[in-house]
């Protein structure tokens, strides 16, 4: 769907490149999430790759063609769900859809699209009367409006309670599972490991890492499990070499005998590789 | 076209709802009650006046405000990853406020015709309303690029009020007459306007008009030129790209 080769963009008014040679790709019907510390190139890929910003180096092929030449229909094909809610405050849920809508020539019915983010109450209402979490529902609707086959979203669940937060990462997976193509830029970790099927990290304008989070999780996690037992009234632990596990009598010998606490494989978090990968904590 | 009448339609649904529409009717009424207040009958003289604040710092302050709000919103953000193109969104703004222009001038004009007898040439003053609200939306979107906040705009329109409507007020009244001040003011594109408008109701030096009409064409295509250069930036900007 989209392929960036050696991309490297520097801001007008810097001395040394933002983005530094990145090169990735994500197919169609892949949810693909872009990491990284606040500050490090994730959002100015994001703006290159939706052609905000221009007169970069390198190539970003979108359907096999360069993204410079599409004009401005591309939009018809892309949704953006930008972190920072951007809609008319003075303007209700229901005239800022309808209003968006009516600039491209399809789009979704708004009453199923709120009904499903819980706002269709609330859609006459003023955005301005509106919560934080509310705003961010808006938000997720205005991207999924004009029936996009590709989503960029930034932060797509921040601001949300956890029953909304699951709505909306629900209707991420419905939209991949139906052709569609997500570009997910979050800080929130426990999103990307459900929702993503690979992830890229980036840091200091370079990509660090690309994978699947599974395959993340086991390369950077340790090959063990660790037990916790009750010994005879002391709660004991043991690490054992995952490799040799089958043919380890010992910790057979445990689970058949102690009464087990605790099992754990020594797979990590991505919140762990996240600060591995990139040198910086992910609530920077 | 049917992209731009929707933007248009947008514009003006929002210019309603920040109550930017009511202010400028709000402001056509305020010219009215002091004709009534003042007893003037003949108003053919006066006419070209009130027209010519509501084209020229009306239009700037409307466009002005209009887009601050939308500065504020971040809107333009949204609008820029929509297939929309950036003529249409600029012209659409225009459009909005040389729609308000007219809409002052179809109070005015109805007031003075039906309860002051006044003779005016319809195409003409249509069109010299259009054109300079016109020129003076373009300065507005300029300058409101310019400002960072609602504070700076209001010192930018006092800053065109009295570096360029006043200059014209005072030369419409005769307080200054010097032959230096006449011809600079040929370079203050508000006593072009002041002099297309009142080629409409009142008869004025040929030369003159040509030279107003050939200046605010001009200033019109420049000035659109600027526009657009300047949303490009903005554009960036916004993005964090400068």
């Amino acid at each position: 769907m989209f392929k960036v080769s050696d991309l490297r963009f520097r801001y007008p008014k810097n001395q040394v490149d933002t983005i530094k040679g990145i090169s990735f790709e994500f197919d169609k019907g892949e949810i693909f999430g872009f990491l990284g510390p606040s500050g490090m190139g994730k959002s100015t890929t994001q703006k290159l790759m939706i052609r905000i910003l221009k007169n970069y180096q390198g190539e970003i092929l979108y359907k096999g063609k360069n993204l410079n030449s599409y004009d401005k229909s591309i939009y018809n094909d892309i949704g953006v769900g930008f972190e920072m809610p951007v809609l008319f405050s003075k303007l209700t849920a229901m005239e800022n859809l309808k209003f968006y809508r009516d600039l491209y020539p399809e789009g979704v019915k708004i009453r199923p699209l709120l009904e499903r983010l819980g706002l269709w109450e609330d859609r006459h209402k003023r955005v301005a009367a509106f919560s934080k979490g509310m705003k961010s529902r808006l938000n997720f609707a205005r991207a999924m409006i004009n029936d996009p086959k590709v989503l960029f979203l930034d932060e797509p669940t921040s601001g949300l309670d956890p029953t909304n937060a699951r709505i909306v990462k629900d209707m991420i997976s419905e939209f991949r599972h139906n052709g569609g193509t997500v570009f997910l830029t979050t800080h929130m970790m426990h999103d990307v490991d459900e929702l993503c099927d690979r992830v890229a990290f980036i840091a200091d304008g370079q990509i660090r890492e690309i994978s699947s989070p599974k395959d993340l999780k086991v390369r950077y996690g340790k090959r063990e499990i660790r037990l916790e037992y009750n010994d005879d009234g002391v709660a004991s632990k043991q690490v054992f070499d995952l490799n040799s596990i089958k043919s380890n009598e010992e910790f057979f010998g445990i689970l058949r005998t102690k009464d087990i606490i605790t099992i754990h494989s020594g797979e990590t978090t991505l919140d762990e590789i996240f600060i591995k990968v990139t040198g910086v904590k992910t609530h920077e | 076209m049917n992209e731009l009448f929707k933007l248009v339609k947008g514009d003006q649904s929002r210019l309603l709802r920040y109550g930017i529409t009511y202010a400028s009717i709000a402001t056509s009424l305020v010219w009215i009650a002091f004709i009534q207040i003042l007893r003037l009958d003949a108003i053919s003289t006066y006419f070209p006046l009130f027209i010519f604040v509501d084209v020229t710092m009306m239009s700037f302050l409307l466009i002005g405000v209009a887009m601050m709000f939308e500065k504020q919103e971040n809107a333009l953000k949204t609008m820029l990853v929509t297939p929309i193109n950036k003529h249409h969104y600029l012209a659409s703004k225009i459009i909005t406020t040389v729609v308000a222009s007219l809409s002052s001038l179809l109070l005015l004009g109805v007031y003075g015709i039906l309860f002051k007898g006044l003779s005016i040439n319809y195409l003409g003053i249509t069109g010299a309303v259009i054109l300079a609200s016109f020129v003076f939306s373009c300065i507005g979107v300029l300058f409101t690029y310019k400002s960072k906040d609602f504070t700076i705009l209001l010192m930018w329109v006092m800053v065109m009020f009295f570096g360029f409507a006043i200059p014209t007020i005072f030369q419409m009244f005769g307080i200054i007459t010097a032959d230096w001040f006449n011809y600079l003011q040929y370079m203050n594109p508000t006593q072009a306007v002041y002099t297309v408008l009142s080629a409409a109701v009142m008869t004025v030096d040929q030369g003159e008009l040509l030279i107003s009409l050939g200046y605010l064409l001009l200033l019109s295509i420049i000035l659109y030129y600027y526009v657009v250069k300047c949303f490009d930036r903005y554009s960036m900007q916004e993005f964090g790209g400068e």
